[in-house]
This record gives structure tokens, C-alpha cells and sequence, in this order.
């Protein structure tokens, strides 16, 4: 795949990239994370077509999706979250759109967005307890 | 002096495509606060997924949305494909595409009838559903379903078409293109209709980009993004047809964008049919057809569904079970703007904007 | 006392008669309205590519009474919350001042009810009652959709009651009496849509208006208000608030032919009164058209309509008839 301006992109994110491959995904550190989004909109990266999070069984990651209305490449930015106090900055004040996707996250991974005021259940309803889409929890709500 | 007044919409309102609940004060017609509640039909299907086989999930991302299953077929057979590196054959590829686009058109009908009828207009209702039953029926004929087809096998389709399929497919074609051209020449001429609809729900360019809406939504407001063109799949690169958008930002504009995108879906079919490669369209021997082992690895795809751009990322352990998939739907990125689009609005436009911005609630849920 | 006698101690009391007179009228409704319902729906169907009713009687003409006797045996709920008096009676209040509207009709020269000096006036009158009903169904039942939908009517109607009343008075003018019978008479000639083209299509958007079926039903508009005024009545409760419509969409019709169309004048060869029912029954199914044609306004934008267009246009084809009279244009009439 094609992916000049992705590369550009993660050159000039050398400083903050943990850990980075040739296909545009790189890890970072969460308290990187606002600089990141912020230099990816200056490089028409200004798109966050997804935000998402994968249970790795020991620890947790939050995968953002950045990508554009224009060209069809994506860039895909990974932060390792600890799994028994998780917790990442909010990217909600710079896409609004966000907060749903950081409310499902919150929800079904039981990731803190710190500074995200609207931090409610999406999809659950209020009597669930527990975070769904962790992978110790059973299929069925029950073992 | 008024007294604003708090009501409840949904979750089961009249004519709303699936449950979902906004919350409106109102100030007499006027809406001056809104909220909106969804999750009514989350099924855990994210879950669901972890627990089945690769193929065993096939029929389930069909249910994601009933009015779009072709469409949801194949970002999850493609994410599969491109995770496993596995070919598809020209033909399936064509094919993959002629169900796509009768797909769109389907569900291109089911929203024109629901929302010209949400604005009280009920014939649109039975015009709408009465041609789309000519497609059901195609379908029925081809792959033997009506609306969860499951047409898609991962390396190809399910089954092969003939030769008086395509004869079919084409004389029903010719029905449907003169009617959708009579229903846009009613919208165009209608002054009640364009008065309902012209300035109601806008959203500029940038706003559009702001609020982070997809397809026919953000085509509406004049941006020209479409992953057939930006990102091709299957056989779209092949394939000559236009990327309809308007530059109003209101509910008309999203109305002449579908209605537009119906003529060029009716376009794309022929083309497909005109130069149908030759060849076996379903999966070769080589890919088993129940348990198949991508390696390592995770992959994020797109197609454009007939809402709009619908995201996946699916992520493999090695196993023969997907060890996270991840759905983004176009519903869900348009219905999170609503709330915003309905604040200043009249209670009366509610339907005119939420039904022009066409809403699959249980796709937004999964 | 024979029946004779009895028959003209009856006709002397304007009372009794009166209430005969809109028994009678009733009876029209539930029969040659029926007739005007099954032709509503044979309509819809064949514009919406459907079948309509096919089962009840033949050709399904009886499917009025199959919904009737369904309504009737329906629980009659009445919201605990609410005020219950006001919501029973609303009902009431809106069909019996319709029907009560409708025993001044005059369905041929000789099968008139009660040929009241004032008619016309009384009609407009028993017109202006029904917001009062509606307003007393939606605040009875408690419900905020319910309220919103009164409102809605009631707007409605404030702006729709001026241009329609000062559409009839352009031919009250013409003709010099407020009786409906000597109105008809003075279209022996010519009828008056030819004479009041402006006034005649101002009465017919305020009576659409009034009887509030699609496009112009934003009180009830089921999508966004569920039902409107009427969403908290069930069983016959509802049939009535349903019939207050249909009777309001007839009694409309029915003027729209005596005022406009000469009433039960012929071309012979019918009794006029059947001429009279067969007119009405096509400005019936006239007024009934545009609910499959055309989607429902906004209410900011018929009221608009009502106020900005319908109201200018009403008086200035009130001073244009005015003034013709004045010099003595019609006084052949």
C-alpha cells in the first residue's frame, strides 16, 4: 500500500514513537497523545475515523484510527494502557465526535478518559456491571 | 411568557427505524435542548464475534444491519482476506459488486419511503416498498434469500448467476431507473416538499467535517469523499460512475444525493453485467470453509455502505476465531450530531431531519 | 292525534324538528359517509399501487362498519391523571355542534332541515366550536403531545376561520341573504365558482385547512407528536373524535357545493337530492386527493399561508364584490 504521506507523518513524530512499523502504526506514550493528534491535524490527518480499544489479556491498548475526507490513508496510533488502573487523556475536545466512541470504550473496557466530562453508559444499559468486552468476562454475562 | 416543557421521544415512535430515545425541551414548536439515548438493540455482536469461528461470524454481520447485508459481508470478508492474503476472482469480484449496488438500492428505497412518509406523505411508503420488492426478488432468485443473503464466502461469493438471471436482472433494472427518475422529478417539482426540506438540518463543509458524518450525509454538504473512489475494493476501480454531491447541507441535499446515488448505482449494475468476466465465482478448494487460520496480525478496512463509510478492524491471534473485531458503522458517526442539529429546530422538522440523515439504529447499537 | 297531525306539530316546533333534521343528517354520515369512506380508500389504493379494502361485503364496502363495531368494543381508557370530565366530554362537544351544524343543510329544495335565516352564520358558528373540543381533549388527557397537538389546532384554526368566513360573506354579499337555500336558488343561472374564481379557491384551502385531514393535520401529525389531541382516547371515544373529523371534511364538501356549485341544482334526469350527494361525494374525494399527493406543511408555514396570503386575498375579493354589487352588477341574481 501506498503511504507516502503517513510516513512523512511518523517522521515527524520520531520523538514521540515508542515503537513504530512501515504499514503507519506507531506506538506512543498516553501523555504524548494530544501533541500527536495535534500535529496529525497540521498534516492532514484531521480525521478520527475510529477509536477503539483490544483486552491483550496482561495489558490493554487504545487503538485511534486517524485518516482524512480527502486521501485514503490512515494512520494508526496505539497507547498501551496498564490493565487495573487504565487510564488515557481524552481526545474529545479536539474531535466532539469522539465522545461516543470514548463512552463505548469506557464502558465495554472500563478505560478512563481523564477530562472527559460526559463519561456515561452508551450502549449497556445502567444495571450492567463489568466491562463487557474484556476478555475474562463470560460470554452471557455469567460463567 | 412560555414555560419550556420537557418531552420524550422513542424509544418506539411512530415510523423511526429502530428504537432510540431523544430527550427535547421545548419551548412551544421551538426545541431549545436535546439529548438522544441509544443501545436499545445492542446485541453484543463485538462479543459475539471473539466467540465464533471466521466463517461461523459471516451470517451474523449480516444482522448488523438487515437493510444493508450485502454491504456488511464484505468489509468482514474482505478484512478477512486481506488478513489471510487470500485472492478473489474477477468474477466474484464483479458479482460482489452487482450485490452491492442492488443492495444500496434497497436500502436507498427503504429510506425513501420511511422518511417521506415520517413527513406525512404515506404514498411514498408503498411506492418505495413496492420497488424495492423487485430487487428482493432478484435476490431471491440469485442467492436465495431476501434479506439476510449471506451472499458473500470469504474468497468469493456463495453462488454462481446465469445467464437468465442477467437477462432478469436487467428488464427489472429498466423498471426501477424510470421510476426512480419519476420520483425525483415529483421531489424537484414539489413546492411543500422542497419548503419542508430546503435550509432544514444544514450543515455547512466544515461543520460536516466537525460533527465527523459519513456518506451521503457529508456529500450532502458539498464534500466529495466516497472509499469506492478514495480507497477502491472488489471491482469499483474497474468500474466508470460518478460520486454524486451537493452543496446545500440540508435535508433536500441529502435527498438529490441518494436519489442521485440510486441512478448511479442502476449505472454501475449495468456495467457490471455488460462485462461479466468469465470463471467460478465461488471460493477455490484451497480455502477451507470452515476453519480458516489468518496469521498474526490486524488489519483495518472500509467499505462504503449505502449509510456511508463503514470502518472495521479486526485483529488475529493465529487462532481460528477473530481475537477482536471492531465495527465503526456509518450510523453511528450520524446519529451522534443530531442532538446539535436539532437545537433552534421546530419539533415539526424533527423527522424531516433525523429521517434525512437515515438512521440503521441497530447498526449504530450492534 | 294521526300522523298527519303529528307530523306537522313536529315540523312547527323548530326544536323537534331540529333534532330530526340532524338524525337525519346523522344517518347520511354513517351511510353515504361510509360510502365516501370506502371510495377514500378504493382511491388511495389505486394512487398508492395497493388493492384497499377487499374483504368486508363486496369490494369491501362494508369495512366501515367492520371498524365501527371494532372501535365499539374496544376498552374505553380515560388517563387517570387527566381531568376526566372535560376529557369525556370533549368528544361529545366536538361531533354534536358538527352535527348540529349539519341539520341546516339543505339537501334538495324540499329536504331541508331547519332553513334558518341565519345559516350561514350559524354554520361559521358551530365551525368555531370544535377548537374549544380539541383544546378540551388535549388538556384533559395530560399529555404533553396531546397539548402541543391542541395548540397546533388551535392556531390552525384562528388563521384559517378569518379568510374562510370572509370568503362566504363575499357570497352573502352577492346573493343578500344568509339563507343556504336562497343562495342555492340564486344559482339558477350560473354558479358561483364562475362568479368568485378568488373567493372560491380561498374557501377551499380554509376548509381543507379546518378539517385538518393530511397535509394540514400538523395537530395530529403522528410522526412527531404521535397522534396529536386525540392520542390518549381509545375505543369509541376515538371513533368519535375520528368521525368529528370525517363529519367536518363532509359538512366542508357539502358547502363547497352549496355555496360554489350550485347545491342540488341538476342537469336532470336524478332527483336533485341525489345530484346534491353526488357532488358533495366528488369534492369529497377532490379534498381527499392531495392527502396521497402532497407531504404535511410545517405549522409555521400554513399558518403563515392562512395570515399572508388567504387573508388579503379574502378581503380584497370582498371589496372587489362589494364594489361590483354596488353597482349593481348582480342584481340580476
Amino acid at each position: 500500500m501506498e503511504n507516502k504521506k503517513t510516513r512523512e507523518l511518523m517522521d515527524k513524530l520520531e520523538e514521540y514513537s515508542i515503537e513504530k512499523d512501515k504499514e503507519g502504526k506507531i506506538k506512543v506514550d498516553k501523555n504524548n497523545l494530544k501533541n500527536i493528534c495535534k500535529t496529525a491535524i497540521e498534516n492532514e490527518f484531521d480525521r478520527l475515523s475510529s477509536l477503539t480499544a483490544v483486552d491483550y489479556k496482561d495489558y490493554m491498548e487504545v487503538v485511534y484510527h486517524l485518516g482524512s475526507y480527502e486521501h485514503k490513508e490512515v494512520l494508526v496510533v496505539k497507547v498501551k494502557v496498564d490493565k487495573e488502573d487504565p487510564k488515557v487523556p481524552t481526545v474529545s475536545d479536539i474531535w466532539s465526535y469522539a465522545n461516543w466512541y470514548e463512552r463505548e470504550v469506557w464502558e465495554m473496557f472500563g478505560i478512563d478518559f481523564k477530562d472527559n466530562s460526559d463519561l456515561r453508559k452508551l450502549l449497556l444499559p445502567e444495571e450492567i456491571d463489568g466491562n463487557p468486552l474484556r476478555k475474562e468476562y463470560p460470554i452471557g454475562g455469567r460463567e | 411568557m412560555t414555560k419550556e416543557m420537557e418531552i420524550h421521544i422513542g424509544p418506539q415512535g411512530p415510523q423511526q427505524p429502530g428504537p432510540y430515545q431523544l430527550f427535547l425541551t421545548v419551548d412551544e414548536e421551538e426545541i431549545v435542548d436535546a439529548e438522544i439515548d441509544i443501545g436499545y438493540v445492542h446485541k453484543g455482536v463485538e462479543k459475539i464475534a471473539e466467540n465464533r469461528t471466521y466463517t461461523g461470524f459471516i451470517p451474523l454481520s449480516d444482522r448488523v444491519c438487515y437493510v444493508d447485508s450485502v454491504n456488511n459481508n464484505q468489509f468482514y470478508c474482505q478484512a478477512i482476506e486481506e488478513l489471510a492474503g487470500i485472492e478473489v476472482s474477477e468474477r466474484a469480484k464483479y458479482l460482489r459488486v452487482l450485490f452491492m449496488e442492488m443492495q444500496r438500492l434497497i436500502s436507498h428505497y427503504v429510506w425513501l419511503g420511511e422518511w417521506l412518509s415520517e413527513l406525512g406523505w404515506f404514498s411514498f411508503l408503498l411506492w418505495g416498498f413496492r420497488d424495492r420488492e423487485h430487487i428482493l426478488k432478484l435476490f431471491e432468485e440469485t442467492i436465495g434469500g431476501r434479506l439476510n443473503m449471506s451472499t458473500h464466502r470469504v474468497g468469493g461469493v456463495r453462488k454462481d448467476i446465469t445467464e437468465d438471471m442477467i437477462q432478469n436482472i436487467y428488464e427489472e433494472v429498466e423498471t426501477i431507473e424510470e421510476r426512480v427518475k419519476e420520483y425525483k422529478d415529483i421531489l424537484t417539482d414539489n413546492s411543500v416538499f422542497i419548503n419542508r426540506t430546503k435550509d432544514v438540518g444544514k450543515m455547512s463543509e466544515r461543520e460536516a467535517k466537525e460533527l465527523g458524518v459519513v456518506g451521503p450525509v457529508i456529500r450532502g454538504s458539498g464534500v466529495q469523499t466516497d472509499i469506492r473512489k478514495l480507497d477502491p475494493y472488489a471491482a469499483y476501480d474497474q468500474l466508470n460512475f460518478d460520486v454524486p454531491s451537493y452543496k446545500g447541507g440540508d435535508a433536500y441535499a441529502r435527498t438529490m444525493v441518494r436519489l442521485d446515488e440510486m441512478l448511479e448505482s442502476i449505472k454501475i449494475i449495468r456495467q457490471v453485467l455488460d462485462d461479466l468476466p468469465e470463471g467460478d465465482p465461488t471460493p477455490p478448494d484451497e480455502i477451507p470453509l470452515l476453519n480458516i487460520n489468518p496469521p498474526e496480525g490486524e488489519v483495518y478496512t472500509r467499505v462504503e455502505a449505502a449509510r456511508g463509510e463503514f470502518r472495521a478492524y479486526l485483529v488475529s491471534d493465529g487462532s481460528d476465531q477473530p481475537y477482536r473485531l471492531k465495527m465503526s458503522g456509518p450510523t453511528y458517526s450520524n446519529m451522534q450530531p443530531l442532538p446539535k442539529l436539532l437545537v433552534g429546530e421546530y419539533i415539526a422538522d424533527l423527522y424531516a431531519i433525523a429521517g434525512s440523515l437515515d438512521f440503521c439504529v441497530s447498526e449504530a447499537d450492534r | 292525534m294521526n300522523l298527519v297531525e303529528l307530523f306537522n306539530y313536529i315540523r312547527s316546533d323548530p326544536l323537534l324538528w331540529g333534532i330530526i333534521a340532524a338524525t337525519v343528517f346523522l344517518v347520511y354520515v354513517f351511510s353515504i359517509g361510509g360510502l365516501s369512506i370506502w371510495i377514500e380508500r378504493k382511491w388511495a389504493g389505486l394512487l398508492q399501487s395497493r388493492l384497499g379494502p377487499t374483504r368486508v361485503g363486496p369490494f369491501g364496502i362494508l369495512q366501515f362498519v367492520a371498524d365501527l363495531i371494532k372501535l365499539v368494543s374496544k376498552e374505553d381508557f380515560v388517563p387517570p391523571d387527566g381531568d376526566k370530565k372535560v376529557f369525556k366530554l370533549a368528544p361529545i362537544v366536538l361531533v354534536s355542534t358538527l352535527i348540529a351544524a349539519g341539520s341546516i343543510i339543505p339537501f334538495s329544495p324540499s329536504l331541508i332541515g331547519s332553513n334558518v335565516n341565519v345559516g350561514i352564520l350559524f354554520l361559521i358558528a358551530m365551525f368555531s366550536i370544535s377548537p374549544i373540543a380539541v383544546f378540551m381533549a388535549g388538556w384533559g388527557s395530560n399529555n404533553k403531545f396531546s397539548l402541543l397537538g391542541a395548540l397546533r389546532n388551535i392556531g390552525q384554526m384562528l388563521s384559517f376561520e378569518i379568510p374562510l368566513s370572509l370568503s362566504i360573506v363575499a357570497v352573502v354579499v352577492m346573493v343578500g341573504s344568509l339563507r343556504i337555500k336562497e343562495i342555492v336558488q340564486a344559482q339558477d343561472q350560473i354558479w358561483f365558482f364562475a362568479l368568485q374564481p378568488l373567493g372560491f379557491v380561498v374557501f377551499l384551502l380554509a376548509i381543507h385547512a379546518e378539517a385538518g385531514r393530511t397535509p394540514f393535520d400538523m395537530q395530529e401529525s403522528e410522526q412527531e407528536l404521535m397522534g396529536g389531541w386525540n392520542v390518549e382516547y381509545s375505543g369509541m371515544r376515538f371513533g368519535l373524535t375520528m368521525v368529528g373529523e370525517y363529519i367536518h371534511l363532509i359538512l366542508g364538501s357539502m358547502l363547497v357545493v352549496l355555496l360554489y356549485f350550485g347545491g342540488w341544482k341538476s342537469f336532470g334526469f336524478l332527483p336533485p337530492v341525489i345530484w346534491f350527494i353526488i357532488k358533495t361525494n366528488i369534492a369529497l374525494v377532490i379534498l381527499m386527493w392531495s392527502r396521497w399527493a402532497i407531504p404535511r406543511f410545517r405549522i409555521d408555514q400554513i399558518i403563515d399561508i392562512g395570515w399572508k396570503y388567504l387573508l388579503p386575498l379574502s378581503i380584497l375579493n370582498l371589496l372587489i364584490t362589494g364594489a361590483l354589487v354596488s353597482m349593481g352588477w348582480f342584481s340580476w341574481i
